[in-house]
């Protein structure tokens, strides 16, 4: 079969027809007999192809170099207008169905989660404007049946968003679990000695400014 | 100085936090032994001004007899002095965090002048009593949300601070949770978001809602959709808001204008929220 072209005229398809496998898979799962722990299964070919669609022309528009800490400079090769569009109508694409990513884990709907991630949609997508995880955002909400799904499938627990915060931390100042931080914690540690760094967390930050 | 409850309270979270996160590295771990010593090493003092197991006490408190509830130890005052220098020296809390209960009212106040141009501030003041709480239920497709209110009253006219929570239930608990006390609620909830910031009341009697989700600062606006009629000094029962954060996007734009006159109204159906007083 031939490979997929994907074009802004049938983005929305490509996007309709993802969702729709994703729903499919949440009702699978669903009906499904209760896991404490799962396989994620593979995506089939159609979703993987779609997703690294978006997001290797999402990069295309994204990675913007850094000279230092607060100087960025355009990209290596400049985008002919075409491909511009392209790159960007793929961008929102990606960052919209992020958006119900990271707000399915702030609601802890662990079967949409789930359903996500056998997807192939990236499990650590960030945020661009917070740097918020679903990890981040499913602590900060108390999302206990969110963290279930995402804890024995994450990738790397030293994330921070843009304030510098683990989801520790926001287990524990918004969250208000202290039982979700210590797990949390429990991860950090074991990724912080198995990787070699050393991470200190900051102290503090309070709910209300 | 003598401290009020939420202060205390507000000491106590910091403290707790740096008795769990207060070690120089992931691999020290803190006990209420290394806080206390951990202030008299800051403040230069031979003994710690407080024991370990009373400020144990302080910050955890004890469970009573019946485990019902919690009773937290006080302090003398020299002590709460010197571990309030102690959180304000390593900068646990911000002076304005243990002064400032309420975010600044800078903004509201500024947006209200602008839309009430004779700055006659008073005639927009509602004589309609607003503050207090009220709670709403939105059943889903698979699961329903409990929002919970709070206007609380401020000293400027025309201005309103505002906390709101954001739960989340499976629907089949639904005909349950009236029955629930907190502790079962708690343990029932699929998630819970705390949102705090502000309203205003418009020459057009419009309240406006400005929240900002507590972990992340992403904004949520919600506005007045409808009103009802009530008499001057007699409470609201009833809020009519329509809450909105993302514009509803627009995938097919091929439809004509008004099938996507419907889609949008079908999403924004969604978003409006009934709220009923409660206290």
């Amino acid at each position: 079969m031939a490979a997929p072209v994907f074009t802004v005229d049938n983005l929305t398809d490509h996007a309709a027809a993802y969702r729709a496998r994703i729903e499919q898979r949440r009702i699978a799962i669903e009906s499904g007999p209760r896991e404490k722990r799962f396989a994620l299964t593979e995506p089939p070919p159609e979703s993987k192809e779609f997703v690294n669609a978006m997001v290797g022309l999402a990069s295309v528009v994204q990675n913007y170099i850094s000279d230092d800490a607060d100087r960025y400079r355009m990209p290596f090769h400049q985008l002919n207008s075409a491909q511009d569009v392209l790159a960007r109508a793929y961008q929102r694409a990606l960052i919209r169905l992020g958006r119900e990513y990271i707000e399915a884990a702030r609601d802890g709907d662990g079967d949409l989660l789930r359903a996500f991630m056998e997807e192939g949609f990236p499990v650590a997508w960030s945020e661009w404007r917070t740097g918020e995880t679903a990890l981040h955002a499913a602590a900060g909400s108390r999302a206990r049946p969110a963290i279930r799904v995402l804890v024995p499938h994450w990738p790397d627990f030293l994330i921070r968003d843009r304030q510098g915060r683990l989801a520790s931390e926001l287990a524990y100042l918004y969250g208000e679990d202290p039982a979700m931080a210590h797990l949390l914690g429990i991860k950090e540690r074991k990724d912080a000695i198995a990787t070699g760094r050393d991470v200190r967390r900051r102290v503090y930050t309070y709910r209300t400014s | 100085m003598a401290y009020s409850d939420w202060q205390l309270n507000r000491l106590r979270d910091a403290l707790r936090a740096y008795h769990d996160y207060g070690g120089k590295s992931l691999k020290a771990d803190f006990n209420w032994n290394s806080v206390a010593e951990g202030i008299a090493e800051e403040l230069d003092r031979d003994d710690p001004p407080v024991a370990a197991e009373r400020l144990r006490q302080f910050v955890e408190g004890n469970r009573s007899k019946d485990s019902s509830m919690r009773k937290f130890g006080t302090l003398k005052p020299e002590s709460l002095e010197a571990v309030v220098e102690f959180a304000l020296k390593l900068r646990l809390l911000f002076p304005e965090e243990l002064e400032e209960p309420a975010p600044s009212l800078h903004a509201p106040q500024r947006l209200l002048e602008y839309l009430d141009t004779t700055a006659a501030r008073m005639r927009v003041v509602t004589p309609v009593i607003f503050d207090g709480r009220y709670k709403a239920r939105v059943v889903e497709q698979r699961a329903f949300r409990e929002f919970d209110l709070t206007l609380h009253r401020s000293s400027e006219p025309g201005t309103m601070m505002v906390t709101k929570t954001d739960e989340v239930f499976d629907k089949n608990l639904l005909d349950k949770i009236d029955k629930w006390d907190p502790e079962e609620r708690r343990a029932n909830c699929r998630k819970r978001t705390i949102y705090t910031g502000w309203a205003i009341f418009t020459p057009e009697d419009n309240m406006m809602v400005f929240l900002k989700e507590a972990d992340n600062r992403k904004n949520l606006y919600q506005f007045t959709l409808a009103a009802e009629w009530y008499a001057p000094q007699t409470a609201a029962e009833r809020l009519f808001l329509l809450r909105h954060n993302y514009p509803i996007e627009l995938e097919n734009t091929n439809r004509d204008e008004e099938q996507i006159l419907q889609a949008i109204l079908q999403e924004t159906q969604t978003n409006i929220v009934v709220f009923r007083r409660v206290a």
